[in-house]
């Protein structure tokens, strides 16, 4: 399993465009080791790969589908506001297409 | 050594629902960047999915077409990833329990039937659309959330011809439906194709390429042909195939590398936890079955029976709005099907081409359509007549039978007046029956036309040309 370093913390905000201060940084990593420290504790029962996965704590199935009755939609402008870099109504992005490990729209 | 080409295609079909798989938004073509959205899918903190009826209705009926075993519960998963086409970080699909399982297409090939095995269909949110320029890209979220049917097939495909064939068939299967477009230069239908080669006799699988961005049907069968050619040009110069992700460019007419894929991508699947499973009605799953259109195959067989040849039949079901309006004249109990065809598929078809208008937007009606047909397939007007009656009904949208009245044009058949037409242009013709007796067999044709002429083109023709040559005897008799 990959080990959670500062460095990968502090490009993973960037990523996500989060500021992070020095301190933060550190209380993120310490937060992983205790996270990371459990799982490597829970791996080590025995039987734990055969247990299925526990997504819903119990059998609590619906049957309910939402009707397909459209809504009013946000205004293009209230769309993209969050947005710092627009070009009309689109949201504008440097250009990552063609770099090695970038996924393609598709 | 000889090579045996494998393909499988996955094909991602956009399903026409009025709003978006887990959200209300609106979802239609073409709208104005960014104005089809609501908060959940930009991922606005605190929204949630809600699974669309209408699409698990469509997703029902497509899984139903392809034969396919339909799971009564819906589960859907995560599948994680960081790009700016989806905000959540994540695609909410269908990766371990889809929707239908274990279904096939029939397709006809080479005049032999061919069954294509589909492994699975399921259900997912589209991504946002981008558009890239040439030094940034712009996203539009107005696709991200619209409903998709994924079709994933067996690699039970050899050829570039047997891929397309089996595209055509899902193609025609979901237009049929009317549960999407199947518009591919639209994008509302999209294929990716998996090409691989190994030798002949050999049953494991040789490294596959992935082709993508194939917005026809025609693009399908050159990519894949082309690539069968590269990689066995590889392989005999003693290379190897790397596995890539290519796509098909249209002007050079080959395919071209868009990444390499060195490791497989780690999407981190696990269930989706907003989404507790949907336990499906099995009424709820009754009337979708029970509510779906007539399939191509169907209208196939069906059509077979009224004396339309193969071609024909084909033509028609090109488009669901000429086979179901031709449905529509059977039932008027129109008296010869291949007449309506001619008037449906040749001159109305002709019409609406040349203005643009949909066979919905003519003015005649189906009943006064099947009227002419019988007029003309009774005899009672001829080709010509039946041209300039459809004018009219066309442009002017008056009743065939009004316009024959108006214009004195129903064709003499009664027996006595054809008789004697046909003596007065014998004795007023006396060198063309000469000729035709002699052996000249131009002289007929002639003669026909000169009875059409003396009747202005009242005579039933046909009539004309049986006593015409009932009274001159057989071509050639006096030479």
């Amino acid at each position: 399993m990959i080990k959670v370093t500062k460095q990968i913390i502090e490009e993973c905000a960037k990523n996500l465009m989060f500021e992070l201060s020095e301190g933060q940084a550190d209380l993120i990593l310490e937060d992983f080791s205790t996270v990371m420290a459990q799982i490597d504790f829970l791996k080590n029962i025995e039987g734990v790969d055969a247990a299925d996965e526990m997504t819903f704590p119990y059998k609590d199935h619906q049957k309910i589908l939402r009707e397909d009755k459209p809504t009013k939609p946000l205004k293009a402008v209230d769309a993209v506001r969050n947005s710092n870099t627009r070009l009309g109504n689109q949201i504008k992005l440097p250009k990552v297409v063609g770099n090695k490990h970038d996924k393609v729209d598709e | 050594m000889e090579f045996e080409p494998v393909i499988g295609v996955e094909i991602h079909v956009e399903l026409k629902t009025k709003s978006k798989m887990f959200s209300s938004a609106p979802c239609s073509f073409g709208m104005e960047p960014n104005s089809e959205t609501v908060p959940f899918d930009l991922a606005f903190p605190g929204t949630l999915p809600v699974v669309n009826k209408e699409a698990v209705n469509y997703g029902i009926k497509i899984c139903t077409a392809l034969n396919m075993t339909i799971d009564r519960t819906l589960y859907f998963d995560r599948k994680n990833y960081f790009y700016p086409d989806l905000p959540k970080g994540y695609q909410i699909t269908q990766q371990f329990r889809p929707i239908g399982k274990n279904g096939h297409v029939l397709i006809t090939l080479d005049g032999k039937e061919r069954r294509i095995g589909v492994e699975q269909a399921h259900l997912e949110e589209d991504t946002a659309k981008q558009i890239h320029l040439n030094d940034i890209s712009l996203v539009n979220f107005n696709r991200c959330g619209t409903p998709l049917l994924e079709i994933v097939s067996l690699p039970d495909m050899h050829s570039g011809e047997e891929a397309m064939k089996y595209v055509e068939a899902i193609r025609e299967i979901v237009t049929y439906l009317g549960v999407s477009d199947g518009k591919m230069e639209n994008g509302s239908m999209r294929c990716d194709i998996n090409i691989s080669l190994r030798p002949k006799g050999e049953t494991k699988l040789g490294t596959k390429c992935e082709c993508k961005n194939l917005n026809t049907i025609q693009n399908i069968r050159a990519a894949v042909d082309y690539e069968i050619a590269r990689q066995t040009e590889i392989l005999l110069s003693g290379g190897q195939v790397e596995q890539e992700t290519r796509r098909y460019d249209e002007n050079a007419k080959k395919t071209v590398l868009m990444r390499k894929k060195t490791d497989a991508v780690d999407y981190k699947y696990f269930r989706e936890p907003n989404i507790v499973p949907i336990d499906l009605d099995e009424g709820f799953i009754y009337d979708c079955i029970h509510s779906m259109n007539k399939l191509p195959d169907q209208y196939r067989k069906e059509l077979s029976g009224k004396g339309l040849d193969a071609y024909q039949i084909e033509e028609l079901l090109k488009d669901r709005e000429f086979v179901r309006y031709f449905e529509d004249c059977l039932d008027l109990s129109v008296k010869n099907p291949v007449t309506l065809w001619n008037l449906l598929m040749v001159e109305i078809l002709g019409y609406l081409n040349k203005n643009g208008i949909a066979l919905k937007d003519i003015r005649p009606t189906k009943e006064q359509v099947v009227t002419l047909s019988d007029l003309l397939s009774a005899g009672k007007i001829n080709s010509r007549q039946g041209k300039e009656i459809l004018a009219e009904m066309l442009e002017e949208g008056k009743d065939p039978l009004a316009i024959v009245k108006e214009k004195g044009m129903e064709q003499i058949s009664d027996a006595s007046i054809i008789e004697q037409v046909v003596e007065d242009v014998l004795a007023q013709n006396a060198q063309s029956v000469s000729d035709w007796q002699k052996g000249k067999d131009r002289a007929l044709g002639y003669l026909v036309g000169q009875a059409m002429k003396l009747s202005k083109g009242k005579v039933n023709p046909a009539l004309a040309k049986e006593r015409i040559l009932a009274k001159i005897g057989p071509c050639g008799s006096r030479k």
